[in-house]
């Protein structure tokens, strides 16, 4: 919805975008919470995803609670994928296609 | 908010789809295996979707650098210590660029690039949203529990807490259910008629 909105605001026909750069170089506090969580082993919490969405969400991208919010979150996430401490996929299961969402 | 059967089914299929992934990635640790995640399945399938389709939508390009593939392998060969660390980010780029790019941009902070669209429910959006969704008649019944999506109406109009992009979501699905159900009109690309009807509401 934002880049349909400044879309029509541009003076250019060609603009470049910042996509891609948070995901090779680890952009999003998500990463370092995951890997506290992992890093303090703390247990993986099936269910913390829906109290994460209970906490109040600050209107701030950077506000505590925003990021107490994401780490909790975090553990849930874990419960659910396991983590890097988890058993090692065989060379048959990473060859495997993963299906897409559709 | 879905129903039992849709909610079984979404956790069956889309959550192994991302589990599948996760594994995939193999033995490179877990920052990594959550990068590579990342790049399979929010950026690939979902941010540089939007970021290539309403840039067109409006005549307008949109590249993305950042997306280069030999980029993204030559990063990827960088150590995980190097990108983020239980104690924080690393931000390697600021770093890289500190000698060609000026301090108020290096030093600026991350920022989101969204629209709170939550808020909208509470004012603008209230009542359409409660002729569409909460129609007995709305289309997105068939897809939620009962009473589901008043009672996040109501939570979002009584707490603090932002059900926002959710309302939002419902809202969309909603109008989508709804077009998908009109004949297309002749001449016009399929759905453009509703397009065009609710660009110009006579």
């Amino acid at each position: 919805m934002p880049t349909s909105w400044i879309a029509p605001g541009s003076v250019e026909r060609l603009v470049l975008t910042g996509d891609g750069g948070d995901e090779a170089l680890a952009g999003y506090e998500r990463f370092p919470a995951t890997l506290l969580a992992d890093h303090m082993r703390l247990p993986a919490q099936r269910g913390t995803g829906a109290m994460a969405r209970q906490l109040p969400r600050s209107a701030s991208y950077h506000r505590l609670r925003r990021c107490l919010a994401r780490f909790v979150g975090e553990l849930s996430l874990r419960s659910l994928i396991g983590t890097s401490r988890g058993s090692s996929p065989s060379a048959e299961d990473r060859g495997r296609a993963c299906s897409r969402r559709s | 908010m879905l129903t039992p059967e849709l909610t079984q089914d979404a956790s069956a299929s889309a959550f192994a789809s991302y589990a599948c992934e996760f594994e995939r990635a193999g033995d490179v640790g877990l920052l990594h295996r959550l990068l590579s995640l990342n790049l399979l399945r929010y950026l690939q399938d979902d941010l540089l979707v939007k970021t290539d389709r309403m840039p067109m939508a409006n005549s307008l390009e949109a590249r993305s650098p950042f997306a280069d593939t030999v980029l993204l392998e030559d990063l990827g060969a960088l150590p995980p210590w190097m990108k983020a660390t239980p104690l924080g980010l690393k931000r390697v780029l600021p770093s890289a660029l500190r000698y060609r790019l000026p301090r108020r941009i290096l030093h600026r902070r991350k920022h989101e690039f969204g629209v709170s669209a939550g808020r909208w429910f509470g004012g603008e959006l209230r009542g359409p949203f409660e002729e569409r969704v909460l129609d007995p008649g709305a289309r997105t019944r068939e897809t939620l529990q009962r009473g589901a999506a008043g009672a996040l109406l109501d939570q979002h109009l009584s707490s603090r807490v932002d059900p926002g992009p959710r309302l939002w979501s419902l809202f969309v699905l909603q109008m989508w259910l709804r077009q998908l159900e009109r004949p297309p009109t002749p001449g016009l690309p399929p759905h453009a008629d509703v397009a065009i009807a609710e660009r110009n509401p006579s």
